[in-house]
């Protein structure tokens, strides 16, 4: 039955999976991202010294003056992450593009729209500032749009490169100045289009571009990204994918960052402002407590491989897979088990994640943990330190309870299989 | 010398098999460079390889990284022997695959 199963997945899943993993904008929005990691971790880095809620440590950066300074590299990373980000995204997208010779060209075209949305001068009456631009939208709040311009201006331009809309230089003209002369069509054309949007756009109520994505887009966004049926949703497609043996989190991270980054990246500004933290769900959650231990929340049944195995074979598993699984790489459980298509150990695999994902919810709206920060920690950071980092020591001392609940749960399973492995071992010493 | 290249979502957990296909290479004097790549770098990483290994969990790419390389031998590693992370094993394997 497995068999026929197992059958049935690769035939709807893996196609399924595998469009998803191909999906030019998908990828465009995940490599972008993750291209701006050093921003981002240098950015949170910085909130996270500013935010610091230690009174004697507040006052000492305040007294030797260094408190503005470390707020202001949170000013430029965080605060202006649309800016990185729609310039990487650009380019990631055109790189999957027929323009791919030209992506820098083709962020720097697509930076330039996003630009042309912003108006310039602030204020009105004697206190405008005519030559000022205001940043709002340069932060979290524009990356939507970034988003969409990063998707969609490289596609406008791939449109000229594959129709050969371009100025041709002749024969023996350097390519850099060649790629130089061909890009003022597409661009010249996209300015135009996106001079015509920005007129358009002041018509409406709304007045800018911005402000018409994120006025149509903010309440039912949120809407979903703080409905934990979302988060726990994606948790359950993830550990699901991983039961048959395919990467889940490299289908499911597109939609994560898409969704959760810009909360996250809300609550790092609201950090480096001393502010009060505004969303519960972001994309920290998925390390911090949800797949603790990688995918399945493993490291309750790496501790039980490594304490309490009776066979050789689960005695020599548990040491291999018992400190990346303290850093969240399960693949060595996952497949060394097996986890995968492992019908017993599919309601643990399955339930644990969602378990932890709900109890860390409730615990956190009642107000027993604390809202996560919203620092982007790479793979692999190790529990305890990832739940201090982003949430403090109640976010540690949560993700022990957390290693004990996976203990729990997965003991019993662990058991049997242990059991088999010995009856197996005995059969063919 | 043989140039064998693994690729997994993120190159993470691979780099840990390839630490042990280096060591068991080491052991029996066998002369090769090996490496974990994510796939994103398939496109940098692939044209020097003379043997493509992919991570059980990115087996549903298989087709395309053979369809990118098609005169190159490409395999996905047996999901047990990766686990376990069977060194040795995996070593003989990607011998096998360029006989």
């Amino acid at each position: 039955m497995m068999e026929k199963l197992q059958k049935a997945m690769e035939k709807t899943l893996i196609p399924v999976a595998n469009r998803l993993s191909s999906s030019k904008v998908l990828r465009a929005i995940s490599s972008g991202f993750s291209m701006l990691l050093p921003v981002i971790m240098v950015g949170a880095i910085a909130s996270l010294l500013a935010g610091l809620s230690i009174a004697p440590y507040q006052s000492f950066i305040t007294a030797i003056g260094l408190k503005p300074l470390i707020g202001m590299v949170a000013t430029y990373t965080t605060n202006m992450i649309a800016l990185y980000a729609v310039f990487a995204i650009g380019k990631s997208m055109a790189d999957q593009l027929a323009c791919k010779d030209q992506s820098v060209l083709v962020g720097l075209v697509t930076l330039f729209m996003f630009l042309l949305q912003i108006p310039t001068g602030i204020g009105e009456g004697d206190a405008a500032v005519a030559s000022a631009i205001s940043t709002t939208y340069f932060g979290a709040a524009g990356l939507f749009t970034a988003m969409i311009l990063g998707v969609t201006v490289p596609l406008i331009y791939n449109v000229f490169i594959t129709r050969h809309i371009v100025i041709k230089m002749p024969d023996g003209v350097p390519p850099q100045i060649a790629n130089g002369f061909s890009a003022i069509l597409p661009a010249g054309f996209l300015t135009i289009l996106f001079v015509i949007v920005r007129q358009l756009c002041t018509l409406t109520s709304f007045g800018t571009l911005n402000d018409l994505i994120y006025g149509i887009l903010r309440a039912p966004l949120s809407t979903l990204t703080q409905s934990p049926w979302t988060f726990a949703l994606l948790v359950l497609l993830c550990n699901l994918l991983w039961f048959f043996g395919i990467h889940g989190g490299m289908v499911v991270m597109p939609f994560l960052s898409m969704l959760y980054m810009a909360p996250a990246i809300e609550n790092l500004d609201a950090l480096a402002a001393g502010a009060s933290m505004p969303n519960l769900l972001t994309n920290t959650w998925w390390f911090t407590f949800v797949q603790l231990g990688g995918s399945g929340g493993v490291i309750g049944l790496a501790i039980c491989m490594f304490f309490f195995a009776k066979s050789d074979r689960y005695k020599t598993l548990g040491k291999i897979c018992i400190l990346p699984a303290m850093c969240s790489i399960s693949e060595p459980i996952v497949f060394g088990f097996p986890l995968v298509l492992n019908v017993l150990l599919f309601i643990p695999m399955i339930i644990t994640p969602l378990l932890s994902f709900g109890l860390s919810y409730l615990l956190t709206a009642v107000g027993v943990l604390p809202y996560l920060n919203g620092l982007q920690l790479s793979t692999g950071t190790p529990v305890l330190l990832s739940g201090f980092l982003t949430g403090g020591w109640r976010a540690a001392v949560w993700q022990i309870v957390l290693v004990a609940m996976q203990f729990a749960i997965y003991f019993p399973f662990f058991k049997i299989c242990d059991k088999q492995a010995v009856a197996e071992e005995k059969e063919t010493a | 010398m043989k140039n064998i290249v693994l690729f997994c979502a993120a190159g993470m957990s691979t780099s840990l098999l390839v630490s042990k296909m280096q060591a068991a290479a080491k052991e029996e004097g066998y002369e090769c460079n090996i490496a974990a790549y994510s796939l994103n770098e398939l496109a940098v990483q692939g044209p020097t390889a003379d043997c493509i290994l992919l991570g059980p969990q990115v087996r549903y790419q298989q087709d395309k990284v053979k369809a990118a390389f098609p005169e190159k031998p490409v395999a996905v590693i047996d999901m047990r022997l990766y686990g376990m992370m069977k060194g040795r094993e995996v070593l003989d394997a990607a011998k096998e695959m360029m006989n």
